[in-house]
């Protein structure tokens, strides 16, 4: 439903065709002596308060693509989009402008606050810094309410907080702008189990008050699940598939997909268990990705083509996007 | 009931047992003796400094020619007036010293703030923004530290010319390096955390982010070294008086004094011992105060 819905509406963020490679340099004069390629090539759009889940395994890119989003990096090639304006060349003053409109929930909640800070300079600095309000503190007061901490836990330190509610005090950080887009890494897989479900939820009712776009970024299918209206899926810098969150879950065309989904166990008692589908081998690294289609491997599907000829990311139903040999025969 | 109240009692009691408040601030004191003894004499050097009028008995600079080379009271031939005895020019040693911990404190501390500001800057910014003005920093750092120190300073000095405010800015100028490295280092590493990504996702400036959210993790460590080399900066102001690029006579200056009693050396030991013994004692103090902040500030040094 809500696929159909997004495609119609203002684009929140917009990203063609992105690429991020990292130089390998070496030797005495710092030759280049080869890339990672984190990220490449990848084109996908977040509409207005829409929530894009985007799953892979450690090392596939993710992470790079979020913090590109962000510009905490200097894109290799292709263009983003932040509400209309391209901010891919924007210079470091241009972008202090725009970063007040995204923001970043961090994956490690002791790594991302500063230890030397009370909670009010973490949350507020940059509230304050930016709009000069006098009264900032009662803002504080206001986000440490809304993430379900007490005001009075803001002249504390963050190493006098559990993982979770250091996580709720990143998450307070985010919403400080009153952003239009968050990007969150992974901002549950550092918690236990049980806090996970707490700051998912807590974040879907955020989401539903303030209104924001999400770029949910996990490693694990069944986090993203709850709060995602659409997936992406990606497998070692490329997207392997994007749909909605039902479509994906029920009728997963990639065979990586497959695979994932075959991992998540069925909470229902009784419940048939899935066919399991066993990966063979690694993920192969970025800095040398096979040719053609980059999952060949590792695919139990694999054929001659995909050995040599890259699959296109092809729109194979409405909204449904795959780049597999496959599944290209629908597209023609 | 009432066997099983008491046992539980005493099971209680057992793991209540939490040794008491003195004892665990007399265990932790003989942890840090070398410290408190440290700080102890460094407060002695700090308030003698301040208080030296009142302390001393007389005149650093009044000669007394009839009393010159008089031994310390407690030798033979000393006289009470003169409890650490008088120098070739009849001037009170006791009251010298005591005025020289003021030129060495004051030396000490402004040539460690001197070179403590240049140096954190230049390793903040090394460390923080990397590529050329890393590589420049970095080669400053080891073309100074390849440089032997005394003879930097002799040549600042005598460029300068010999005064306290140039032996301040030699010995700052040439001892920056230490900063600048220790700061680069951890800058580097603080630089990748994510709390300084997330300064820079928030929209903070570089300068923002390098003093406030860097710096304020650097404190510990910076401090650690500067108490170090204040120890060092007085030291190295007593050789370059006692080589006569220092302190200028008559100043009270222990280097100086050191000095002046090396051609009395076998006759009148006492001359250039007793400053000798001032120098090693403030050095000494405050290396052990330095000793005892880092074990502070860095759990994993501390010694069981």
């Amino acid at each position: 439903m809500s696929v159909a819905a997004t495609d119609k509406v203002e684009h929140e963020l917009e990203v063609r065709d992105l690429k991020m490679h990292f130089p390998i340099r070496a030797g005495l004069l710092k030759k280049t002596v080869g890339h990672v390629f984190a990220v490449d090539g990848v084109s996908f759009s977040i509409g207005r308060g829409e929530t894009l889940g985007l799953v892979g395994e450690s090392g596939c890119g993710k992470s790079t693509i979020g913090r590109t989003i962000l510009r905490l990096y200097k894109p290799t090639a292709g263009s983003i989009h932040v509400s209309g304006k391209d901010i891919t060349h924007l210079s470091a003053n241009e972008l202090i402008a725009v970063r007040q409109q995204m923001q970043m929930i961090f994956q490690d909640p002791y790594g991302s606050l500063n230890p030397r800070f009370r909670v009010s300079e973490l949350i507020g600095e940059a509230y304050r810094v930016h709009s000069g309000d006098k009264n900032w503190e009662d803002h504080v007061a206001n986000l440490l309410d809304k993430v379900g901490l007490q005001p009075d836990h803001m002249r504390r330190y963050a190493h006098e907080f559990s993982g979770g509610q250091r996580q709720r005090i990143g998450i307070a950080r985010a919403l400080a702008m009153s952003p239009r887009l968050i990007v969150a890494d992974e901002p549950v897989s550092a918690l236990d189990v049980s806090i996970q479900a707490q700051v998912i939820n807590l974040l879907d009712s955020l989401k539903q008050e303030f209104g924001f776009s999400c770029l949910f970024i996990a490693h694990d299918l069944s986090v993203v699940e709850h709060i995602a209206d659409r997936v992406a899926v990606m497998y070692l810098g490329k997207m392997v598939e994007l749909a909605s969150d039902r479509e994906l879950y029920q009728d997963p065309k990639h065979p990586y997909t497959q695979a994932l989904i075959s991992a998540v166990p069925k909470p229902e008692a009784g419940a048939k268990r899935r066919d399991r589908i066993i990966l063979r081998g690694d993920v192969p690294s970025p800095i040398n990705p096979p040719a053609g289609c980059r999952f060949h491997t590792r695919c139990p599907l694999v054929r001659d083509e995909c050995r040599t000829i890259e699959p296109k990311f092809n729109e194979i139903s409405p909204g449904h996007w795959v780049a597999c040999h496959l599944h290209s025969v629908t597209q023609a | 009931m009432n066997d099983v109240g008491a046992e539980a009692q005493s099971v209680e009691t057992h793991l209540d047992y939490k040794p008491s408040t003195m004892s665990i601030v007399f265990k932790r004191m003989w942890q840090l003796r070398m410290g408190v003894f440290g700080f102890a004499l460094v407060l002695a050097l700090v308030l003698a400094a301040i208080f030296a009028p009142i302390v001393a008995t007389h005149d650093p600079l009044e000669q007394d020619i009839l009393a010159r080379l008089t031994p310390p009271s407690f030798l033979e031939g000393g006289e009470d007036a003169y409890f650490l005895g008088t120098d070739q020019l009849g001037r009170d040693l006791y009251s010298r010293i005591i005025y020289g911990a003021r030129i060495s404190l004051t030396i000490g501390l402004s040539a460690v703030l001197v070179s403590m500001v240049i140096g954190v800057l230049l390793g903040l910014s090394a460390g923080y923004f990397g590529g050329k003005i890393d590589a420049f920093v970095d080669f400053s750092v080891n073309a100074m530290l390849a440089f032997p120190f005394i003879l930097l300073a002799m040549t600042l000095v005598i460029a300068l010319g010999a005064s306290m405010e140039n032996i301040i800015i030699a010995l700052g100028l040439s001892n920056w390096p230490i900063f600048a490295r220790v700061t680069r280092i951890e800058t580097m590493k603080l630089r990748e955390q994510e709390f300084v990504l997330a300064a820079v996702a928030q929209g903070l400036s570089h300068a923002r982010i390098i003093l406030k959210h860097i710096l304020s993790n650097l404190a510990a460590p910076i401090l650690v070294i500067a108490t170090v080399e204040i120890a060092r900066a007085i030291i190295r102001e007593t050789f370059l008086s006692f080589l006569g690029l220092g302190i200028q006579p008559p100043t009270p200056s222990w280097g100086l004094m050191l000095a002046e009693g090396r051609d009395y050396m076998l006759t009148v030991w006492w001359l250039s011992t007793l400053p000798g013994f001032a120098i090693f004692l403030a050095a000494l103090g405050i290396n052990l105060v330095g000793d005892a902040l880092r074990d502070l500030f860095d759990p994993r040094m501390r010694k069981g």
